[in-house]
Order: C-alpha cells, then sequence, then structure tokens
C-alpha cells in the first residue's frame, strides 16, 4: 500500500533523473522524509536526482543538512544532485551558504534533466 | 494464523469470552478491515470485513501477494499511480498511516482507503511482517452511512460529493493539527476546536499526568461559555463524578465509554454543556493510554450514531499517535538541551578584552540546535573567537556539536601559527574523513594584541553569516569576504582567511543564523535589521548588547547564539 505524503511524493521514475519535489517548509519536520526518500533512491542506485524545488517555500538548516547530505550520497557513488526551480530563500540560502558554487542549479526539473551528465 | 471468524463462540449469549478468544472476537468484528503480511508481502492473516469490502471469497485472501495485487501497479492499464509498498515505511519497527490509498478489489476495481499500519510484534514469528488496518473512505460506503444518519436529509448528489469532500479534507485536518505543531497542548487545543461543531457540541481532552488525568483542552460549540484554561486549579467546572468515573476506567484500559448523567442543573462540566449523551475514547496507541477525548451532545443535536463513533474513534487514534510523537520528540529535546547547556562554554579571561556571549534556548523546546559559541586562548597570546552551527535539531545535531567544537580547538591550539582558513580546512578534512557527521557553519576568529589598544583580527567563514563590526563611533559594517562553502561538502577545498585591524572601542559579534532569519523574515531584511539594532546600542554593556539583539531580533521557535568581543577603549 502507498504511503502517500503530501508533501514528498514518489520519485519519478522516468528517464535516468529521478525526480523528487518536495514542497512546503522543508524544516526539522521534513527533512527526515526527505532524506528517507534520497536513501530509498539510492538503494536502489539511482544516484542522478533532481531536487526540484519549485514548491519548497522554506529550507532551513535542517532541511540544508539532507540536501547536503544526499549530494554526498551520491556523489560517493559517481551520481550527482541538482537543484531545479529554487525560490528566492532558497537561493539566498545556498548562497550564503556558500553553497551556491556546488550545486549545480536550473530553472526547472526540464532544464536540470536536460543537460549532459558527463 | 488464519482467516478468523465471528463463529468462533463469541456469540454465545450469557458467555463472556476473555484472552485470546476475545481477540479473535475483536479482530473479527473491527469495523475496519484488519490484515497482516508477512515479510514477504503475503497474506497471511485478515478478518471477514477486509475479505468483504476487497470482493474476495471467504479464505481467499490469505496466501495473496499484497503489494503485487492489492497496490496498484505502473502499465496495468488502470491509470492509478504506482505506490510504494507499506512493508518499507513500516520497516525498522515505525507506524505508518494516511488518508488516501487505493487498495486493488478482486475485481480489479479500486478502493479508496485510509489505514494505518504497525510491524508485526517478533514474537507473532513472521519476520518483519505487518499488519495494515484500513478503513474504506469511498464514496458509497459514506453515502451508505449517510443514509441512516443526520446527513440522511442531503438531497443531491452535489451535496454528497461535498460532504465526502469535505470528510477527508476535515480528517487531513485533524492529523495536521496534530502533527504540525511539537507542543502537545498546543496540537490538542486545536484539535478540539476542530471537534465542534463537526462532531459533538462539547469535546474535551484529558491527558495523563502521572498516575492521574489532567483536563488540557476543551471547546463548545458556543464561544464563551467555558472559561479558556481548562485546567484552572479550583475552578468552577469539575468533572461529573460519572464523567471522573468513566475517565478513570478508560485510564485503567476500558475501551469507549458512554456517560449517562441524569439532567440537572449542577455545577460540572457536563451539567454546563447540558450534555444529553456523552462519550469518553481512549488516545491509546498499543497499551499507552495518553487521555481521553469526551464528546459531548445537547439535546437539540442528533443522537451519536455508529459512524460517528467511527470518525470519532479514528480521530482518537490520530490524536494518540501526534501525542506519541510529541512526547517522544520533547524527551529527546529536554536531553539535546541538557547536553548543549553542558557544553556551552565559560568564557575565558582576557587581559585588554571584553568577551561576552549569549545563548538563548527555542523556547518550546522542541527545537533544540547544534549552536555553539567558544572562545579559548592561543599559547602565543592570541585568543580564538568561534561560532558554529551543525546542520539539524535534534540530539544527534547536539552530540555532533559536541564533536566538531573539540576538534575544532584541538586543530586550533596544536598549530597557533596556522590562519583561520587552514585551520577551517583541516577540520573539514578531519570531519569528512573521522565522522559522517551532516555539514556545518563556522566563523573561526583570531585576535592577536597590536599596539595602542587595537587588535589584528583574521577570520575565515564556512558557509557562515558575516561577522558584524561596529566601530566606537557607531558606525556597523558585515565583514563580508570571499565566501567558502559550509563544512562537510567539499573538504579539501582551500578556505580564504581575511584580515583586519580593530581600532579601540570597535565591538565584534558573530552569530548564529536565529538572529537574522525565520519562517516570516528573509536573511537579508534580519541581517539589516541586525546591523541597524547593533548601530543603535552599541554603547550597551557588551553583555547587555548581545541579550538585547537576542531578545528584540531572534525568532523563540529557533535557538539563537552569540559570541562578542570588544577592543578597550582609545586612550586619549
Amino acid at each position: 500500500m502507498l504511503v502517500p505524503t503530501s508533501a514528498v511524493p514518489l520519485p519519478d521514475h522516468s528517464g535516468r533523473w529521478a525526480v523528487l519535489a518536495p514542497s512546503g517548509e522543508v524544516d526539522l519536520a521534513l527533512a527526515p522524509v526527505l532524506r528517507e526518500a534520497i536513501d530509498a533512491l539510492v538503494a536502489e542506485d539511482r544516484v542522478w536526482i533532481v531536487l526540484d524545488m519549485t514548491l519548497v517555500s522554506f529550507l532551513d538548516s535542517a532541511g540544508l543538512g539532507v540536501v547536503v547530505y544526499g549530494m554526498r550520497r551520491v556523489e560517493r557513488r559517481r551520481g550527482s544532485l541538482r537543484l531545479a526551480g529554487a525560490g528566492a530563500q532558497v537561493r539566498r540560502l545556498l548562497e550564503l551558504t556558500g553553497l551556491d558554487g556546488a550545486f549545480e542549479a536550473f530553472p526547472d526539473v526540464e532544464a536540470a534533466r536536460g543537460r549532459g551528465i558527463g | 494464523m488464519s482467516r478468523v471468524d465471528s463463529a468462533s463462540g463469541a456469540d454465545v449469549p450469557g458467555s463472556a469470552v476473555t484472552g485470546p478468544a476475545l481477540v479473535s472476537a475483536l479482530f473479527a468484528a473491527a469495523g475496519a478491515g484488519v490484515y497482516a503480511v508477512d515479510g514477504e508481502g503475503v497474506v497471511i492473516a485478515c478478518n471477514p470485513w477486509a475479505e468483504r469490502v476487497l470482493g474476495y471469497a471467504p479464505g481467499a485472501l490469505i496466501g495473496v501477494d499484497a503489494h503485487r495485487v492489492l497496490d496498484p501497479r505502473a502499465g496495468d492499464g488502470r491509470g492509478l499511480p504506482p505506490q510504494r509498498s507499506v512493508l518499507e515505511d513500516v520497516a525498522l519497527g515505525k507506524r505508518a498511516s494516511g488518508d488516501r490509498a487505493i487498495l486493488v478489489r478482486a475485481d480489479g476495481s479500486a478502493l479508496q482507503v485510509w489505514w494505518t499500519a504497525a510491524p508485526l510484534p517478533p514474537e507473532a514469528g513472521h519476520g518483519q511482517g505487518v499488519v495494515v488496518v484500513f478503513h474504506d473512505a469511498s464514496a458509497r460506503r459514506e453515502r451508505d452511512d449517510r443514509r441512516a444518519d443526520r446527513y440522511a436529509h442531503s438531497e443531491t448528489m452535489r451535496e454528497q460529493a461535498e460532504y465526502d469532500l469535505a470528510q477527508i479534507t476535515w480528517l487531513s485536518e485533524v492529523t495536521l493539527a496534530m502533527v504540525t505543531t511539537l507542543d502537545a497542548d498546543e496540537a490538542l487545543r486545536r484539535l478540539v476546536r476542530l471537534l465542534v461543531p463537526r462532531l459533538a457540541d462539547t469535546a474535551v481532552i484529558h491527558d495523563v499526568n502521572g498516575r492521574a488525568l489532567r483536563r488540557v483542552a476543551w471547546a463548545h460549540h458556543v464561544p464563551d461559555v467555558l472559561p479558556p484554561d481548562p485546567a484552572a486549579r479550583g475552578g468552577s467546572l469539575p468533572d461529573h463524578p460519572a464523567h471522573a468515573a468513566a475517565l478513570a476506567r478508560v485510564l485503567r484500559g476500558a475501551g469507549v465509554q458512554t456517560v449517562a448523567v441524569p439532567p440537572a442543573a449542577g455545577a460540572d462540566l457536563l451539567s454546563v454543556v447540558e450534555a444529553v449523551e456523552t462519550l469518553v475514547i481512549p488516545l491509546r496507541l498499543r497499551a499507552t493510554t495518553f487521555g481521553a477525548l469526551t464528546l459531548a451532545r445537547a439535546a437539540a443535536s442528533p443522537p451519536f450514531n455508529e459512524a460517528l463513533r467511527a470518525v470519532a474513534e479514528e480521530v482518537a487514534r490520530r490524536a494518540a499517535l501526534g501525542l506519541d510523537n510529541t512526547r517522544l520528540h520533547a524527551d529527546q529535546a529536554d536531553i539535546a538541551a541538557t547536553l548543549q547547556r553542558a557544553l556551552l562554554t565559560e568564557l575565558p579571561t582576557v587581559p585588554g578584552l571584553a568577551l561576552a556571549a549569549h545563548y538563548q534556548p527555542a523556547q518550546s523546546a522542541a527545537e533544540v540546535g547544534g549552536d555553539w559559541y567558544d572562545a579559548f586562548p592561543l599559547d602565543n597570546g592570541d585568543i580564538a573567537v568561534v561560532i558554529g552551527d551543525v546542520t539539524g535539531h535534534d540530539i544527534q545535531a547536539a552530540s555532533r556539536m559536541s564533536e566538531l567544537r573539540n576538534m575544532l580547538r584541538a586543530l586550533a591550539v596544536d598549530r597557533a601559527e596556522e590562519s583561520p582558513g587552514q585551520i577551517l580546512r583541516r577540520l573539514d578534512t578531519a570531519q569528512a574523513r573521522l565522522t559522517l557527521a551532516d555539514s556545518a557553519t563556522a566563523v573561526l576568529a583570531r585576535l592577536h594584541p597590536g599596539p595602542d589598544g587595537s587588535w589584528e583580527l583574521s577570520w575565515s567563514v564556512a558557509g557562515h553569516p558575516p561577522p558584524l563590526l561596529i566601530t566606537a563611533e557607531g558606525t556597523a559594517t558585515y565583514l563580508t569576504g570571499p565566501h567558502a562553502m559550509l563544512l562537510g561538502v567539499r573538504p579539501t577545498q582551500p578556505r580564504p582567511t581575511e584580515h583586519r585591524t580593530l581600532p579601540p572601542g570597535a565591538t565584534l559579534i558573530l552569530y548564529s543564523d536565529g538572529l537574522i532569519e525565520s519562517r516570516t523574515q528573509d536573511i537579508d531584511t534580519g541581517l539589516t535589521r541586525l546591523r541597524q539594532h547593533a548601530c543603535a546600542h552599541h554603547g550597551l554593556p557588551l553583555s547587555e548588547l548581545c541579550a538585547k539583539l537576542a531578545r528584540d531580533l531572534g525568532d523563540t521557535r529557533d535557538d539563537l547564539t552569540l559570541i562578542a568581543t570588544r577592543t578597550p577603549p582609545g586612550s586619549r
């Protein structure tokens, strides 16, 4: 039976990139859910992940920690984690924490999938 | 295990069943579908209700691969979204529940359900099996139920469809009310407000306080009938003796109680709300009773029926899940806060330099951060000043914070000739090699005494908000430099060090993000407010300045940390 969390839906498995689209405030409450979703993908060897941030209104330090965690996990397996559609708050947080240089950020999921993965 | 029938003797008149027979009877008679699967997802037991609603002949559900057969699958032509196996979500001993899921009936049609699942106890001997309880959430069943009750007057399909939608939405709201706060009392206050007048005229929640029940939240459909504080001692609204007796039975493990209160103009709660029918429903999870939900109606409202009871019990179940969650969290938060306070450093005494720090824990006590501050002398007379924040808000964050803080101390005192950037780089490398800690942000500053009361400042920022410098004249500027990434991402990346001379009477403030950012205030607004506020109050003694900034600017939901240093005033 499905566990349909409203916040981190099941990944879109089509194509090489798996897309996770959390929504709302990615904070203390939601961070573990997102972490489990990433873990589940990595366990299936899906290490090319797009985090679609379009519906994320607020990312706090716990949420940011999970994004970094995900990036480290997939990079250890020669994968990649891309961010798509991040709003102003998320972009400013990435800038302040110096992560804007570490993530490939894309305006939307299509752009994130479209680029080569070499 | 096998299918359990209600014909197992439980129906013999006059003979009360107990023990396993009673459990079997409950399993069979539960007004919900119950099935259990083994670690492979194969159904090993189910009740007749589950078979009937899923359209299986008696016994035919046993042996079915639940995930393959009961779950919609991609490409099966039904166009339903694929679902993940509940086994994955209940693995490792967690419970799970949901409002909207689909089970596929024997005839291939889809059944909307709300459901909850829990791992089978290990003593059941079915490996990592799961028991699933589900309710038919489809419109048809609700229409059937409603015909017999107060919604029978809904005359059109449109009204029924609206009602179905509202019911599902409302149950989601109940869940949300419980899970969107980690403050248990607040969650219960929200809950009772949602229950009237939808379920009853009056809703009251008692929770277990030690061995006694405490009235923690209440609501009445007419505002101001009940005083605001349900827990006031010596208040004018005691529980009616019959109500108190029912609560005591629930506390001892009894199921739903019906309280009959003879109509009387008493000064107790039930009399004041003119209750003619009262239900007391346990808030219980497994064997733990967290409290009780009391629902009462006055004579003008329709009698409670089975459909209402089913919803009320579902609400009580969700409330118990929510309370379990908040209590678990509160326990962790207490431990983490204690640990964190124990780790906060006593500041060293430094000739010619003032030092002050401020730590303000989150008011809710539910969000304990990984913030830390530190200041310690280096062996050449320099002083190291640190602010840091390990991502996350839990006990792991607090313990990783202590690891990182101590590691930084060791790396800094060991090679005092190194620049802050070099030290942070080694910290990054050490953290990456030694622990699996999440990321952290930090500022490491070093102060070296110069001539005439000035100090030479060198610092390195790892993904942390910039230090704030306020001159004796009251000009405040952020020390922004080439920003370097937070710790834990690119451990070998070089880290820049910046240099600046602090003139006499200058104040340097390092702070955590709780001071500048919240859900309602973006970072840049927060930075501007901090700069302006620090300018306006820069004349305050250092520790008072820290406390004032924390009090005026901090979001009380987040913890926040400040450490500040001030060079001596110039001699004129």
